[in-house]
């Protein structure tokens, strides 16, 4: 069947899928552990029953049961030889039995396999495994392919690609998203939408994982950005468990009651999946009948995709910033570390270009001396699972563009394609073929129009060529090919006309790498926010910049609100709303000095407390009665909103390490005397057991008791008792703190009491802690105190030390 | 079956920030923080979550031989314990898997401490914890529903090494079935596995019905 007749279906009425076959052929005596494929192929009369129960029940579409008939699923029953003839007789079979009632649709399902970059499967090993098993399945006749109950994006595409290289026939796809609609692997519906739409596939929705409500929602969701029609297939309610069985129990009536609501949200293919049977689709289409779909309400859609994010861009979206870091072009230690093949600061400039409110990351490998195919595939690797945003895949070199393209799991934006010769006959075609949106830059191979008609004509020229391949405006972003004004004065002139022109004549999404316009020039940055507000007023709605540029993003932010692109203000409000909040707190905390040391330690200010003391001082305030009446009131305080569970442990080390900043910056100021009072300076001797290799919750306790003034040894993890005896004797040691995480290594605790007391150290106290320890272990093993937390440890240390 | 092990090399998650906060002593009714204590603390659990890198691996063996004290399974390979083989009475193959953090989230943690940023340090220590904790709840769930076609399901408990009357030497037998090393994980001499932020676990697989 071509794609237009299948098109012309689908306008026509509501089609109607089939529904479960696995639990069909468990009632029909299919025994646990079987190949389901060769199951079915040996019992083709109950194939054959189920299909025909499907198509009396009003199914236009059935699905050959080649579910897992793929190399990896049948290798596992020692079947991948005879994968050809499974598949293809299957078809054969369905087809021949079929005989034109319905169209048959070859299934192709997850392998079990992770697909790289998410997994060990090679990408390009993937699409062959999909593609065998397709060519097999149209060696025995199929009308298109469903490609059902997915959860990752990267082997949805690898089995689109698989098909898509091999015939022209339809293709839909269903992915399996829970009640939180995701999938497993975390893509949600409108990324895959996305990325598999602009595949080229030619239906889009869900199946399994929840009943017909659930999906409801996710279809009205994704409606209004599908320009393929959309699909659902629902299990017969939720599954449920009943003296151990698992079962869906909507009764028929029920699950078809669903089917007004299902249309309404967009649905145009509607059939069932797990526990529904012929009754639930004979409802269903009975409910159908005579109901009009609604068709795709979008013929094109400028946006962008990464495995778990989508972008939207266009005039009523926020202006959006391309993070433009990710280039070795002038950053001599990338360049380094990339020459070393090294991603450190490829992966930092992401993560820092995400915090500072890029929507997409322009990713760029061009260095000489590198391998820039390979790189460019590396980074893509490394930010497709490192980061949430979609990427910019910006080379010269149409094999990179192509390989970066084919791996990149998501929609992504070319950077760029011109009228350049080689652009055009290479680039553009690959950019079609992955469905990418591309940065359109007006120039050719003789260079840049010096005026704003020369460069509106090759505009006109490129995204003619670009529409042969089926692009439209929105799926093109122009570059206003700024200039740096050092040169020419006019430059910035010519690319504001050009984005007046593109944003309000020509309609399309309009970008500039903005920091080119102030190149050669003192003082950058109020050029690029001059030359950014004028373009904003031009239409400009994408920059590739710089996002930790404060002055840029506040500009945006800004922006958006004034161009109406931040409805009802709320990001504009969230952005700079914490600040006037910050600065009132500031005011209150101003009124009392000694108050202000106190909350200092309260709240665990470390990084204030030194200026509130110093205030506190100037203002005449003694340094003791800052200790006695704002420092140990404070900390004591701390300790009882722990005890209350009002705090939590990082509170209290907050706490902690503010009041021992606050008695570091006191202590020039205290006399002799009180130093004496306040030094309680005796050595603790800390260690992690030996064979234990744990000791996180020990540097906790170290820092606590340093915090609390005592003297830590720390001797580390994988201590013998020899070491931390002769220690606890070499420091004169009051106290051993010993720490074990795991039961194999608790008894060591034991051994280090046993030595103590051999060597006579009958005064040395030692309290254990960690996980598997407690009160009665401490006492079995003659050890003086267990301490079930950092502050439990403290307050045992300074009742060991009280004189 | 087979015995095919298969490499996850990102599990992804979404960040299980209630579990981090109550392993850290937070109360979800009594707690309360300022905005300040917040910020710092969901800083630092932020910066934990991106130290983590979730990867696993899983492989499925049939069950050769059962007895109520051990367990044969795979070609030869055999696990001497009464509970396991509880477990698994009702199966006839089972699931080993191996999940970790990575090695910079440990790193990190323990620099942290080193520094003095205790308030980091833990943040880390239990962030790690808790996604690798939820990283092998995730491949349980995703075996599930690998499994669903199939008519076959995980029993819900999973065992490790070191639990019950399972000796932690076994886990040199997971890490040779396995190739846990692939994944960064090393075992010592006394079977701990490092980074420490790292799950085993072996599950059976049962009849859904």
């Amino acid at each position: 069947m071509s794609k237009k007749k299948f098109n012309d279906l689908i306008n026509k009425k509501v089609v109607i899928a089939d529904g479960a076959t696995g639990t069909e052929f468990i009632k029909r005596g299919m025994p646990q552990g079987v190949s389901p494929e060769l199951w079915a192929l040996e019992n083709l009369d109950a194939v054959h029953e189920i299909h025909n129960a499907y198509i009396n029940a009003g199914s236009d579409i059935v699905y050959i049961p080649s579910f897992g008939g793929n190399r990896i699923k049948l290798e596992e029953f020692g079947l991948a030889d005879r994968l050809h003839e499974m598949n293809s007789s299957l078809a054969k079979a369905v087809r021949e039995n079929i005989g034109g009632r319905a169209l048959a649709f070859g299934d192709l399902a997850p392998t079990g396999k992770f697909v790289e970059p998410f997994g060990d499967l090679a990408f390009e090993d993937a699409v062959n495994i999909y593609k065998e098993q397709v060519n097999a399945l149209i060696d025995g006749g199929v009308d298109g392919f469903a490609i059902e109950t997915m959860m990752d994006i990267q082997e949805t595409r690898a089995a689109v690609l698989a098909v898509k290289e091999s015939c022209d026939l339809p293709i839909i796809v269903t992915m399996t998203f829970d009640e939180s609609t995701r999938t497993l692997t975390g893509n949600d519906p409108l990324s895959a939408l996305i990325t598999l739409q602009a595949l080229g596939i030619d239906a889009f929705g869900c199946n399994c994982s929840t009943g017909p409500k659930d999906m409801i929602e996710l279809i009205k969701t994704i409606k209004p950005y599908a320009k393929i029609p959309l699909l659902t297939k629902p299990n017969a309610g939720m599954p449920k468990l009943v003296d151990g069985e698992t079962v869906f129990d909507m009764k028929a009536d029920e699950f078809a009651g669903h089917v007004d609501e299902l249309l309404e949200a967009g649905a145009n293919i509607i059939g069932g999946c797990c526990g529904t049977t012929p009754e639930h689709i004979k409802a269903q289409a009975d409910a159908a009948k005579g109901l009009k779909p609604i068709m795709p309400q979008v013929t094109a859609l400028g946006a962008v995709s990464a495995p778990h994010v989508a972008c939207l861009m266009g005039r009523n979206q926020p202006f959006r910033v391309i993070g433009e870091r990710i280039n070795p072009s002038g950053k001599k230690k990338l360049q380094a570390e990339l020459r070393e093949g090294k991603f450190g600061m490829v992966r930092q400039y992401a993560s820092e270009q995400v915090a500072g409110g890029a929507a997409v990351l322009d990713v760029n490998m061009g260095l000489p001396g590198i391998d820039e195919k390979a790189m460019m595939l590396e980074a893509v690797s490394l930010l497709a699972q490192g980061t949430t945003l979609p990427l910019c895949i910006d080379s010269t070199d149409s094999n990179v563009i192509e390989a970066a393209l084919r791996l990149y799991p998501g929609r992504a934006l070319v950077n760029s394609i011109s009228a350049e010769k080689s652009r055009l006959e290479k680039t553009l075609p690959i950019a079609a073929k992955y469905g990418a949106m591309f940065i359109l830059l007006p120039l050719n191979d003789e260079g840049i129009p010096e005026t704003v008609e020369g460069r509106i004509e090759l505009t006109k020229e490129i995204f003619a060529e670009a529409q042969k391949y089926g692009y439209e405006r929105e799926d093109i972003v122009l570059d206003a090919l700024i200039m740096t004004v050092s040169s020419n004065q006019s430059a910035a002139k010519v690319s504001l006309d050009l984005i007046e022109w593109a944003s309000r004549e020509f309609k399309v999404n309009t970008v500039c790498g903005l920091s080119n316009v102030s190149f050669g020039m003192p003082e950058r940055k109020w050029i690029n926010a001059a030359f950014l507000g004028m373009a904003l007023g031009r239409g400009l709605n994408m920059a590739i910049a710089n996002p930790s540029s404060e002055i840029l993003m506040s500009l945006i932010a800004g922006g958006d609100v004034l161009a109406e692109r931040d409805r009802k203000m709320h990001r504009y409000v969230e952005k700079f709303s914490g600040i006037e909040q910050k600065s009132q707190t500031v005011k209150k905390e101003n009124l009392d000095p000694a108050q202000r040391v106190f909350n200092c330690v309260l709240e665990g200010h470390d990084d204030t407390i030194s200026d509130a003391i110093a205030a506190a001082i100037t203002a005449g305030v003694r340094a003791q009665t800052l200790v006695d009446e704002s420092l140990i009131p404070a900390i004591n305080k701390v300790g009882d909103l722990y005890d209350s569970k009002k705090y939590f442990l990082p509170q209290l080390i907050m706490s902690a390490d503010a009041m021992r900043k606050g008695f570091e910056v006191l202590e020039p100021h205290l006399s002799d005397d009180s130093k004496g009072e306040q030094a309680e300076k005796a050595v603790i001797v800390l260690a992690t057991v030996e064979g234990d290799i744990h000791d996180i919750g020990k540097n906790i306790v170290a820092l606590m008791l340093r915090n609390y003034g005592f003297d830590v040894v720390d001797l580390g993890k994988d201590i013998s008792a020899e070491k931390i005896i002769n220690a606890a004797k070499e420091h004169k040691a009051k106290i051993v703190g010993l720490s074990a995480l795991m039961t194999t290594t608790m008894i060591k605790m034991e051994e280090v009491v046993k030595l103590a007391r051999e060597e006579g150290l009958f005064s040395l106290k030692i309290m254990i802690g960690g996980a598997v320890v407690d009160q009665n272990y401490a006492e079995q093993i003659g050890a003086d105190a267990y301490a079930v937390d950092a502050m439990e440890s403290v307050r045992l240390a300074k009742r060991f030390t009280q004189k | 079956m087979g015995s095919k092990i298969n490499f996850i090399n990102n599990i992804p998650l979404p960040v299980p920030e209630r579990k981090i906060y109550s392993r850290l002593g937070h109360n979800r009714y009594l707690t309360k923080m300022s905005d300040a204590q917040r910020e710092k603390v969901e800083a630092a659990i932020a910066q934990g979550v991106s130290l983590c890198q979730l990867r696993g691996v899983w492989g499925r063996f049939e069950i050769s031989k059962w007895t109520a004290e051990q367990v044969e399974f795979g070609d030869g390979n055999v696990f001497e314990s009464c509970k396991l083989a509880e477990l698994l009475k009702e199966s006839k193959s089972l699931v080993i898997f191996a999940v970790t953090a990575g090695a910079d989230i440990v790193e990190s943690a323990a620099k942290l401490a080193g520094q003095g940023d205790g308030v980091g340090a833990l943040a880390y220590d239990a962030t790690g914890s808790e996604m690798v904790d939820a990283a092998a709840e995730w491949v349980q769930q995703y075996l599930n529903q690998q499994f669903k076609r199939g008519n076959e399901i995980l029993t819900k408990r999973r065992f490790s090494p070191g639990y019950g009357d399972l000796e932690l030497k076994n886990q040199a037998l997971l890490f040779k079935l396995l190739d846990i090393e692939k994944l960064g994980v090393k075992l010592t001499e006394d079977f701990l596995m490092t980074p420490e932020k790292t799950v085993t676990a072996i599950a059976g697989i049962q009849n859904i019905n």
